[in-house]
């Protein structure tokens, strides 16, 4: 991110806390290469993957704070899906944004957050730094395939599709009959094609990626208990992410202690 | 070229009611006969007007129709090899549905069979007179996306076992062949959603230009709780060339207890999706089978629903099998080209029954 849009990260997030009463006592950065002793260093969980944390880091999930993979995870624990069976998770990107470590941790997490269970098992077929297929089994016996890939070209956005099937309901985060995300805005005009799909009026005009980071961020600092929850939750996905390379290597199955 | 004189032998398959249509309207075929397992489904097949003779016996079909040179093989899948050993050496050439046999033993038989009958056996495998894949295959042919890490597939469906006669569908016996545990202590068995779906076991091997090197399969809870086959399952592994792969063959789709299908038999909006996403150093390719097709929320349910616009691979899996016959061609898919699919679909009950991955 360039220092401009850090500075208007920052500001923004400092507008939410300001506006909402949030006590801002501690010195926040959002950034790795900004961590210091001083500061709480509120950061994506998946830029901390091999880092050793210290008492000022907070591994983030900003996914979490996307409306559309909330509703699909109210959909589960609220019983509109009865006896959920088959997680179908697939996730594209470019690798001059992502690795696939790095998408592994998202996927993981959003697995556990989205159906409410811990992952169990784990088998992996991984391609270098290229494509990833898993299938994952949760403590609760629901299978789950995940798809990744860091082969679209530069400057994409990622292809997701986060699908649930229950006995008694499917869920999705893609339109019915589709294979990529709809967008809200399409722009087509002499001068070029745009889309826009904005999702939060208060963080207007920032990229989903820092929007989704700093609400995740205010969210934390409105319930800061959450901190050994998310650190907790950091070191288990990071171990999945251990076991899913494991597996690809000794080709077997790997079970989650 | 003159027209082929052809039979269906049996109506129990899911696909048969695909050939009505085609068999009167291919005009290298000539459909001069059907056999119908039992009274019932004979009475079901006249009411729909083809006025076409229908049978209850095989031998009473073949006495009355010396002219028959081919058919087509829609009967449950237990039955295949006996039909083989009977139509064979009467030089009645076969279009046999998908699956022939999950008996390596069969399947070599009757391989035997027809080498030693000089029949031309075509395996009924669509997908490959399907334009979107023969789009996927041109694209792909062409290296569009460099070298290819991945091909992933989906062959997800409703379940067709409530639907009339398709009972055999949820049965081990008449699908698989035997009642085997699906793992130990399961107590479901063999015979579901993955024998239902070869083709996208095929389909990855035609894609990949490659066979299978391993697979390793876990099945899922099953949606249906009165099955006793397996209704959830996910498969990944690596094809020899290094390609990998996930395929997802499940009865994923939901259905209304329907015996017949009618609207209103879907539950969900999409009942059926054969999708591919190949991934490659130079990008990636996604590809949906069916369609463009159009929505409604129409009657008997209000439900919204995809209303589909495909089903023309038929045409050209018939024009194939017809050339075959009269130009002694060998079909693109043959026993042996579909041997190797058969026994990825076996490693991957393997799997499942022992937790590992299967090499082939």
């Amino acid at each position: 991110m360039e220092s401009s849009e850090k500075v208007k990260a920052h500001a923004a997030l400092a507008q939410l806390t300001k506006k909402y009463g949030v006590d801002l006592s501690h010195r926040i950065n959002l950034h790795k290469d900004g961590r210091t002793a001083r500061a709480l260093s509120l950061l994506q969980g998946w830029k901390l993957i091999g880092s050793t944390l210290t008492d000022g880091d907070v591994p983030l999930c900003p996914w979490r704070t996307r409306r559309s993979l909330i509703e699909l995870r109210n959909v589960v624990t609220d019983g509109t899906l009865e006896n959920p069976c088959l997680f179908r998770f697939s996730c594209m990107s470019s690798n001059s944004d992502w690795t696939l470590p790095e998408l592994m941790y998202r996927e993981f997490d959003l697995l556990e957050f989205i159906c409410g269970e811990q992952v169990a098992s784990v088998y992996a077929v991984i391609k270098g730094n290229a494509a990833a297929n898993l299938l994952l089994k949760t403590t609760g016996n629901l299978l789950c395939s995940i798809e990744l890939s860091t082969q679209l070209p530069k400057g994409m956005k990622p292809l997701e599709r986060h699908e649930i099937i229950a006995q008694r309901g499917i869920a999705s985060d893609l339109v019915v009959d589709t294979q990529i995300q709809q967008s809200s805005v399409y722009c087509l005009t002499l001068s070029g094609n745009e889309e826009f799909t904005d999702v939060d009026a208060e963080l207007f005009g920032f990229d989903a990626l820092t929007q989704e980071h700093i609400r995740a961020a205010f969210e934390f600092l409105r319930n800061s208990a959450s901190k050994h929850a998310l650190v907790e939750n950091h070191k288990r996905i990071s171990k999945i992410i251990a076991a899913a390379y494991e597996s690809d290597q000794r080709r077997i199955k790997i079970t989650i202690n | 070229m003159k027209p082929i004189q052809i039979a269906m032998l049996s109506l129990d398959h899911a696909h048969t009611r695909k050939y009505f249509q085609t068999l009167k309207d291919n005009r290298n075929f000539e459909w001069v006969a059907v056999t119908a397992e039992n009274q019932q489904i004979k009475d079901d097949f006249e009411s729909k007007g083809y006025n076409v003779p229908c049978y209850l016996d095989e031998d009473e079909m073949f006495k009355n129709h010396p002219e028959i040179e081919a058919v087509v093989m829609c009967s449950v899948n237990r039955k295949h090899i006996e039909q083989f050993r009977g139509i064979c050496p009467k030089g009645i050439h076969i279009l046999c549905m998908k699956i022939p046999t999950f008996d390596m033993q069969e399947y070599d038989e009757m391989i035997s069979l027809v080498s030693e009958h000089d029949i031309v056996c075509q395996v009924e495998l669509e997908l490959h007179y399907n334009p979107v894949v023969l789009r996927l295959k041109k694209l792909m042919d062409t290296k569009v996306l460099g070298e290819v890490s991945t091909i992933n597939g989906t062959n997800i469906t409703l379940c067709p076992v409530y639907i009339f006669p398709w009972h055999w569908h949820g049965s081990p016996e008449e699908c698989y062949g035997k009642r085997i545990a699906l793992s130990p202590g399961d107590h479901r068995f063999r015979g579901g959603c993955i024998s239902d779906h070869p083709h996208v076991f095929d389909m990855i091997r035609w894609l990949a230009k490659s066979e299978f090197d391993f697979v390793f399969a876990e099945a899922g809870p099953n949606l249906r709780d009165d099955l006793e086959v397996e209704d959830t399952v996910l498969v990944t592994g690596k094809m020899k060339n290094g390609v990998s792969f996930i395929i997802d063959p499940s009865w994923s789709r939901h259905e209304r207890k329907n015996k017949q299908i009618e609207p209103g038999w879907q539950v969900d909006p999409k009942r059926m999706e054969v999708n591919f996403t190949v991934s490659g150093d130079q990008g990636v390719l996604l590809a949906d089978c069916f369609g463009p097709n159009v929505y409604h929320n129409g009657i008997p349910t209000e439900d919204y629903i995809v209303h589909y616009t495909y089903f023309d691979e038929w045409i050209g899996m018939m024009d194939e099998f017809a050339d075959c016959i009269r130009n002694k061609k060998r079909p693109t898919i043959n026993l042996q080209w579909h041997k190797k699919t058969i026994e990825a679909m076996n490693a991957c009950y393997d799997s499942i029954s022992s937790g590992t991955p299967i090499l082939l």
